[in-house]
């Protein structure tokens, strides 16, 4: 039984496009830019119900993001909920540089745009209990 | 905040006033002769009067009813419209941008939300019973209405001094612009308020005054 010592090598003459080639489905840009916002800003989406229906407010779910793609070049559009009171232009910028430079850097894919709906803003909670403290 | 009709008013009364000079300015000239003499001269040198055959074959062909038809059809749809333009009616409210950066993107919220934020946290304040809130306006320009209903045993002077201090200074900050009209309407019910956001407190035992 022998072990190989060398990798084994391409043929000579051969170009690096005849390799072949690595495909990002839109699918991962979309995942990729729904984790980055709710992972690394005050973003969240919706979660629970069936087909949409039904559906919750959640700070901790994923926001809804939609990804056109034109070449290396991407335009996501990505709607969002966001804790209130909160200044919605300075978040949603933030929100914007942010998905923006980890997209590119973890993907590799240009983002030139995102467009963000906010589509609810979620005020404290009061305490579940119902209970008041006395002041 | 009702959006009331005065544009197509203003627009339709133009047109009638410009039609009704036109129809009175014909009607003078017919009366002083002089729309004959414009037309064709006098009666006597004109080459051809309207004779009238010429009146009862202008009259009789065949698409004068659909024309009249058609004509009092258009002027009906368009009296219906002015007159239900008449109805007061809800400024509408679009889309509030908050950025529009072509370059890098744009950043959109609907009214509705921001108001659904602001109604929920003022039905949170002690002895309200509920609230309707209206944004409008643009929003570097919002206007903000608000109905809040209490009980009646809700400490109204302090719910408007927490509106005030608390709820639309939330909204500002929000939109970090201050608001460009703010209008309140407190309204009393017998309804019991929210749990845990009532002020009343039941107790027993002896006042010392």
């Amino acid at each position: 039984m022998s072990i190989p010592t060398a990798p084994p090598s391409l043929p000579s003459g051969r170009d690096v496009d005849d390799r072949g080639e690595t495909v990002l489905a839109r699918r991962v840009l979309e995942k990729t830019a729904s984790q980055v916002a709710r992972d690394e800003t005050f973003a969240g989406g919706s979660s629970g119900g069936f087909l949409g229906i039904g559906s919750r407010a959640d700070l901790s779910a994923r926001p809804d993001a939609s990804v056109e793609l034109a070449g290396n070049v991407a335009s996501l559009k990505v709607t969002v909920g966001l804790p209130y009171p909160m200044p919605l232009r300075q978040t949603t910028e933030q929100l914007r540089r942010r998905i923006t430079e980890r997209v590119t850097e973890l993907t590799g894919v240009q983002v030139r745009q995102v467009d963000i709906t906010v589509s609810w803003l979620k005020p404290p909670q009061r305490d579940p209990r119902g209970r008041r403290k006395l002041q | 905040m009702r959006h009331h009709s005065g544009k197509a008013n203003r627009t339709w009364l133009i047109i009638l006033g410009v039609l009704f000079l036109a129809a009175g300015v014909l009607a003078a000239l017919i009366a002083a002769g002089g729309l004959e003499r414009f037309i064709g001269g006098s009666p006597g040198r004109s080459d051809r009067v309207l004779s009238e055959t010429d009146g009862q074959g202008f009259l009789a062909g065949e698409y004068v009813p659909w024309g009249m038809l058609l004509a009092g059809v258009i002027l009906g749809v368009l009296g219906l419209w002015w007159l239900v333009a008449q109805v007061p009616r809800s400024r509408p409210a679009g889309t509030f941008r908050l950025q529009e950066d072509p370059a890098h993107g744009i950043t959109v919220c609907d009214p509705q939300v921001l108001a659904s934020a602001v109604s929920h946290e003022t039905e949170q304040l002690p002895g309200v019973v509920g609230s309707t809130v209206r944004l409008r306006g643009s929003a570097d320009e919002p206007d903000l209405a608000m109905k809040v209903t209490v009980n009646s045993d809700a400490d109204v002077q302090g719910v408007i001094a927490r509106i005030q201090q608390e709820v639309v200074p939330h909204l500002v900050s929000a939109l970090e612009v201050p608001l460009n009209t703010f209008g309140l309407e407190i309204d009393a019910s017998n309804k019991a308020g929210a749990p845990g956001g009532g002020a009343t407190v039941s107790s027993r035992g002896t006042v010392v005054y």
